[in-house]
């Protein structure tokens, strides 16, 4: 393995993690976006939040020895098909079916809202890391100065 | 620091820094041994000082592909290939250090080598 990788892995592992926040985020606007989306373009009915699964990536481990995490990585992106979809009577809606009900996405924003402020500081304290990181190795150097 | 890296010196910068200050310090030490007559084998202090110029050399070259990266990623980023700003900016810095580990390298090896110099046989 590089030892250049070696020296920064703890960098490394708050970049992942950061980027990881990143798609969160991005996960989060799409939800509130699409919060008022009763007509999917492909006719699967109103718009589904969705919600990110976080999984850790693997270091490449020398042979023999045992495989270290090493970072954190979006394993993937699902709808959320537990949490019911909204219904609402308001007959005049293109999407009412007979008895005038709308059914609208599973996106609650106050509970987006609360998300999107623990991704935000997810993100800033991993920004801290790194730059604790940073720090440190600028402190190092000073010592053969 | 793992048992790894402590077995080779060249294992990352910071102990390939280590090692490089210690190897200037003993070039030093044996110079200084020499010229007042001291028992110093002058074939120890050759060898010595080749593996020193080689685990230099190859730190150098570790640190010199880590900023070729760090200028590749840069065109990645204006390109668009890149999405994530930190990644950016933390591979800068990565290489910024590396570079700065480096440099503090080769002052201590210049500095030791004007010390050396400056002595009167």
């Amino acid at each position: 393995m590089d030892p250049l990788t070696n020296l920064f892995s703890g960098l490394r592992t708050s970049s992942s993690a950061m980027s990881a926040e990143r798609t969160r985020i991005d996960v989060i606007a799409k939800n509130l976006a699409y919060a008022q989306v009763t007509h999917m373009p492909d006719g699967s009915g109103p718009y589904r939040r969705q919600v990110v699964r976080f999984s850790t990536v693997m270091k490449r481990a020398a042979p023999g020895t045992k495989p270290e995490p090493e970072g954190v990585k979006v394993d993937r992106i699902e709808p959320d098909q537990v949490t019911p979809l909204e219904r609402v009577y308001s007959p005049g809606h293109p999407d009412a079916d007979a008895q005038g009900m709308v059914t609208y996405p599973n996106v609650n924003p106050t509970s987006e809202m609360a998300d999107l402020i623990t991704a935000v500081r997810a993100y800033e304290s991993n920004a801290n890391a790194a730059d604790g990181f940073v720090k440190m190795a600028e402190r190092a150097l000073r010592l053969a100065q | 620091m793992t048992s790894p890296a402590m077995t080779s010196p060249i294992g990352d910068p910071a102990s390939a820094a280590r090692a490089a200050i210690e190897a200037a310090m003993r070039r030093h030490a044996d110079a200084v041994a020499r010229v007042r007559g001291s028992e110093t084998p002058p074939g120890a202090d050759v060898e010595r000082s080749n593996g020193f110029g080689d685990a230099l050399e190859q730190t150098l070259n570790k640190v010199d592909a880590s900023v070729r990266e760090s200028d590749r990623l840069v065109d990645d980023f204006v390109s668009g290939k890149v999405n994530d700003f930190h990644e950016v900016a933390l591979r800068l810095k990565q290489s910024e250090l590396s570079f700065r580990f480096a440099m503090e390298v080769r002052n201590k090896l210049v500095d030791a080598y004007r010390e050396v110099m400056r002595m009167s046989v």
